[in-house]
This record gives structure tokens, sequence and C-alpha cells, in this order.
């Protein structure tokens, strides 16, 4: 299994060329940049990389087609493609920060994406492309200079639906703070509906987006896990339900609203729930703690490569450079 | 006057890297891409130039608010900027090829291009909030980490009421195919409204975006110019006027579809009008002098000077070595 770094929303186009030249040193993957309203834009935030790196693959994560084009995300997409000499790669969603932001609707999303992998993969150097679909058209598209290795493709994909537009249309999915019991299942899945669409698995990527909070300072890596906690699976109870009971469940649903005030308020204080059950939260569903928990991750890592992942997508937050090293150093090396 | 290149909108970053070196050498103000579905992203495309250079401007000219989300506009824009060190620039647009392309049809089109402006100017400014047209909306905007100079912000405007509408609220405006003394007309339309917004009209940035086929030969020059002449605005109604007598125009007018075709087929023959109309139109409404005549050229751009243009674009076509090269040489020290 290999290992992709997802940025945090901040990092701008000379931070992203310093960590994604550091992760390619490290002999890491993939480097992803975060798409949401108030970050730069991902394919700019990654186009200095994309001219300086020699290896590691790099994309935004995650673009709907509902908030750009298909065809302005393809010119996007086969740009960085071809900066980086073959190496991009994208995340399509169906919908997320940036979709709010513009006062978008979340209306469809599976006919949307739909449209959009059939443009993005139909794009040719040696065809034009007229497209006429429910939502998107096309006329007269012929990047002639799209010539490069294409880009991988990826949906963001945690239910069946999307599972399986995925199989039938994408190079991969990804999926995002699925726990390796949801992970073993979801892959069986996922590789049922690629024969059932006549692909291969092997030729098939799976990732799944995990947040990676371990530090020196164990203190600062909890603080920094109860901050973001509103975000792991935005508090949907399949994603806890496999660690969690039906009460634990419950005093999770009730208190929403203190999840998510932390979050926005950018404290590590949760009001009204209780500790132990925030500990719980955050130790199943991320990697926390002090350097003593790199071992306890790195076993869990090979839990998720046993599920069937061939990468997952670490998403490193407060001092990215920090958290890089640790993973070149002391994870990568271990799997 | 300030001297702009807008290079042909097929190059390769690489090729836009070599030519806009060449042209910060010669002292251009600038760097044009015109934007077109079958082309890189400008934005991306301009990176490698930006990190590499000092001096000029660099954008694309122009993009439609009806092809792209003023906010994901202005993400792009931004951060292209944030890499130039504050030298990014952009024309928007009320529709363009690109728009036509993706099946949209512009309506508003005034109306979108001042909010689409309003969210870019509200972007760069680096506050954050929203922002609620009648057209778009923006529901939460936060670009904080604007830190340079604001970008360089047009509008792409011909008609009387775009001209009269962006010269309330525009940075500048540039307009595409004038002659000098269109050029007069659009100022007699602009400068009240300057004046009336206290704003200087002898400071307002004026540009003309104006072919350049400047060639050895005036045999050349003139049937590169004829090739391209259905893509200038000067041989449709409103002002093929402006270079042809009416019955001359009338001529045009009804073969049009001969321009079109000559374009298509990128030949200089254009049935069913004769030479002498074909002549005046590429000697009025482009610069198409054999290189031994530059002189001509030079004294054109004095007349759109002395016609209220602050800066020009010139667009060249074949070998835009030799034409930065005698726009560098020539024109720029003279005008």
């Amino acid at each position: 299994m290999e290992i992709d770094i997802i940025l945090n929303e901040f990092a701008s186009p000379q931070e992203a060329c310093e960590l994604g030249l550091l992760a390619e040193n490290y002999g890491l993957r993939g480097v992803w940049a975060s798409n949401y309203g108030w970050s730069r834009d991902p394919f700019m935030t990654l186009a200095l990389l994309a001219e300086r790196s020699r290896s590691i693959r790099l994309g935004p994560m995650a673009v709907s087609a509902a908030e750009l084009h298909p065809l302005k995300m393809a010119n996007l997409l086969f740009s960085l493609n071809e900066l980086s000499r073959g190496r991009a790669m994208i995340m399509v969603g169906g919908g997320g920060a940036v979709l709010q932001s513009i006062g978008g609707e979340r209306e469809r999303m599976i006919r949307h994406t739909r449209e959009c992998l059939e443009i993005l993969k139909a794009a040719s150097p040696d065809t034009m492309l007229n497209y006429t679909g429910e939502l998107y058209k096309v006329y007269g598209y012929q990047p002639r200079w799209y010539t490069d290795a294409p880009p991988l493709i990826y949906y963001g994909s945690n239910h069946p639906q999307s599972r399986r537009l995925s199989a039938e249309l994408a190079d991969g999915l990804i999926t995002s703070d699925f726990v390796v019991p949801l992970m073993r299942d979801f892959v069986a899945a996922t590789h049922a509906d690629l024969i059932a669409a006549g692909r291969s698995p092997d030729e098939f990527r799976i990732s799944n987006f995990w947040a990676w909070h371990i530090k020196e300072d164990a203190e600062a890596s909890w603080a920094e896990a109860r901050r973001e906690l509103m975000l792991r699976g935005w508090l949907g109870e399949q994603y806890f339900a496999p660690f969690l009971d039906a009460d634990e469940l419950k005093v999770m649903r009730d208190h929403e609203q203190d999840f998510l005030n932390a979050f926005l308020r950018g404290t590590d204080v949760i009001e009204n729930v209780p500790p132990d059950l925030v500990s719980k939260m955050i130790e199943n569903i991320s990697f926390v703690g002090g350097l003593d928990q790199l071992e306890p991750a790195i076993d869990t890592l090979r839990q998720f490569a046993d599920a069937g992942l061939t990468e997952i997508a670490l998403r490193v937050h407060d001092d990215p450079a920090a958290a890089i090293r640790l993973i070149g150093e002391r994870v990568a090396p271990a799997l | 006057m300030r001297f702009d290149v807008i290079l042909y909108s097929d190059l390769s970053a690489d090729d836009m890297l070599r030519l806009g070196r060449m042209a910060e050498e010669y002292g251009l103000g600038g760097v044009w891409i015109a934007n077109n579905i079958n082309t890189r992203d400008a934005f991306v495309n301009f990176v490698p130039l930006a990190m590499q250079t000092r001096e000029i401007r660099m954008g694309p000219i122009a993009v439609s608010p009806f092809e792209l989300h003023p906010q994901k506009m202005a993400h792009s824009l931004l951060s292209l900027n944030e890499i130039a060190h504050g030298r990014a620039q952009i024309v928007v647009g009320g529709g363009g090829g690109t728009a036509e392309n993706l099946g949209c049809k512009p309506r508003r089109m005034v109306r979108a291009v001042r909010e689409c402006v309003e969210v870019l100017n509200q972007a760069a400014a680096g506050k954050p909030g929203s922002y609620r047209g009648e057209m778009y909306k923006v529901g939460w905007m936060d670009t904080s980490w604007v830190s340079v100079n604001r970008p360089m912000i047009y509008v792409g405007a011909n008609g009387p009421q775009m001209l009269h509408a962006a010269a309330a609220y525009a940075a500048g405006i540039m307009v595409s195919d004038f002659t000098a003394a269109r050029v007069r007309w659009a100022r007699n339309i602009i400068d009240p409204v300057l004046t009336e917004h206290g704003r200087e009209p002898t400071n307002f940035p004026l540009n003309n975006f104006w072919a350049w086929h400047v060639q050895e030969s005036r045999e050349a020059a003139h049937r590169e110019a004829r090739q391209f002449l259905a893509v200038r605005g000067t041989i449709y109604p409103d002002y093929i006027g402006d270079v042809v007598n009416p019955d001359e125009a009338a001529i045009v007018n009804a073969n049009i579809s001969s321009f079109l075709k000559a374009y298509q087929a990128k030949s200089g023959e254009i049935a069913g009008v004769p030479e002498n109309v074909l002549d005046k139109i590429v000697d009025r409404g482009t610069s198409a002098s054999a290189t031994r005549d530059i002189d001509r050229e030079v004294e054109r751009m004095r007349d759109f000077s002395a016609a209220g243009l602050t800066e020009i674009a010139l667009c060249v076509y074949s070998n835009p070595e030799q034409a930065i090269r005698n726009i560098g040489e020539h024109l720029v020290p003279a005008v």
C-alpha cells in the first residue's frame, strides 16, 4: 500500500511545492491539495510542485462538476498533467465546501458526476468531442496538446451508488474516514462492482482519506484532533457505529452543534460532551497521540492494506512538514 | 503607451516562458493568452512564466462568468497573482467562444460582468465576506491569504452599453479591433462616466486588442491577416463601416461565410470579396505591413495614443519571436 499526503487548505503554492518535494524525497506516492471556498485554487496550488518535482503524483481534492464545468476541469487537469509530465490526478466529488460557498445546490450529484467522468474520460487529442448530456454540453473539444499519460481520475465515494459509478467510469475511488471493518466490506463490494462492470479489480485504485494527528507533543496532537473531530465523517453515524454503542452514538448526535462549535471557533474544547467519548471517537477514527502511537498506526495501516487499499491518503494538519517527516521516516518504510 | 503581446493560445508553458521572457527583455508591459476551449488552462500555463520573470504582467483574455463562476475565477486569478508577486491581469468578458462551446447562452451580459468584477475585487481585497448579486452569489469567501498587490482587472467592452457601464466600475477596459477613430468614439462614451465618478480619464487604462501581422513582405503579411479576418470584429456590421464605404460594407456583409471558410481552411482566399476591399480591411483594421515599412505601424500607434489608448495588446501569429523583436525594437522606443 502506498501513501499520499493531503495538504491543508491554507497551503500556498510555495508551501505546497516545499512539502511535496519533501514527500517526494521520502518516496511517498502523491500529494493532494484541499479545495475549499477559502483556499487558493487547488490546481494553481500544485502548479509549482508540478514543474519542479520528478516522481510524485499530485492533484486537487475534491472538485465538483457543479462548481466547475467538466470541460474547464479537463483543461485545468490536463494542464497540470502536462506541467507534471503525466503525474496529475484528481478526486471528483459530488459537492462540497466550494459548491456551498458559491450558492450551489447538491442536487442530482450522481448525474453531475457521471457526466463529468464521461467528459474527462472521453477527452482525446485525436478525436473531437461533442457531448450532449442532461446537465452538461461540450461542442468541438479536441485538446491536441493532451498527449502525456492520462491523469488518474478518482471519485470520492462513500456510498453504494457512487461506488458503482466509480467502478464503471473512474480509475479509482477514495472513501473518507472509513475504519478498517467498513473498509473491508466496501472494498469487497467495489471488487464485485468492478467485475459486474467487466473490469479487473487489479487495475483499480482504492484509497481512504484518514486524519493524521500524531506529533512529538502528544497533548498538541490530541488538541488538534479534538478541534477537527467534527470533520470526521461529518459525524455520520455509519462511520462511528463500528466502535460506539447506541447510547454513545445518541450523545454524539445530540451534541453535533458542540462539535461544530469547536471546529468553527478553532478550539479543542468540545463543550457538553464527555471527554471519554471524545477520546474514544478520536482514537478509532484517526491517528492521534505521541510518537508511541506510531507502531499502532502502522499496525492499522497494515490492516487497511489487508483490507484491499492500494493507497491511503493521510490528511496532515498543523506543522505539515513535521508530519511528512514522521510518515516518511517512520511509517512508509515499515509498510 | 504600453505595449502588450497576445500570444497564440495553443502554446505550451515552455514556449510561453521563452516568449514571455523575451517580451520582458524588450520592455513590453504584458503577455496575454486568448481563452479558448481547446487550449491549456491559461492560469496554470502561466505558472513557469510567473516564476521566472520579474516585471511583465500576464493573464488570460477574456474569461466569461458564464463559463467560470466568479469565485472560481477569483481563486485562479489570485493564485496566479500570488505566484507572480502581483503581476497577474485578466480581461473579463461577457460571452465568447468558450461559453458557446459549453452550450451556455449568455444573457444579461452587462450585469453578469459587473457582478463578476465585483466578486473579483472583493476577493482581491482579501476581506472575508459574502456577496449577493442578482446573478451570482458567494456564501462565504475568505481570501485573507492575499498579500501582494492586486491583479489588474479589465473589462472586455466593445458596445456602448458595456463601455458605459464598465467605465463606472472597472480598473481598465480592453476593446478589440478598434481603429483610432473608433477609439475616439469609445473615449467619448467612457470619459464622461469616468469624470462623473471622480476618475481622471487620462490615467484610465484603455487597451485595444489589435492584430499584428507584420512580415518580411506585404504579401505575406496580408495573406496571414486575411486568414484571420473572421475573428476580427472589424468585418461585422457594427464595425465594417470603420474601414470601407457602405457599398463595400454590403459586399462584406453578404460574404461573411467566405471569411469563416478561409479561417477554417487556414487560407487567405476569401471568395466574393474584391481584392481592393480586402486590402482596405487588412490595411485599416490590422497591422499588416512589410518589415521595411514598419514606420507605418509606428505612426498608427501614435494615432492610437493620440486617440486615447494608454495601452495596446498586439496579437501575434506566425513567428512570434520576430514579432516581439519588431515591437520591442521599433514601437516601444518610439511611442
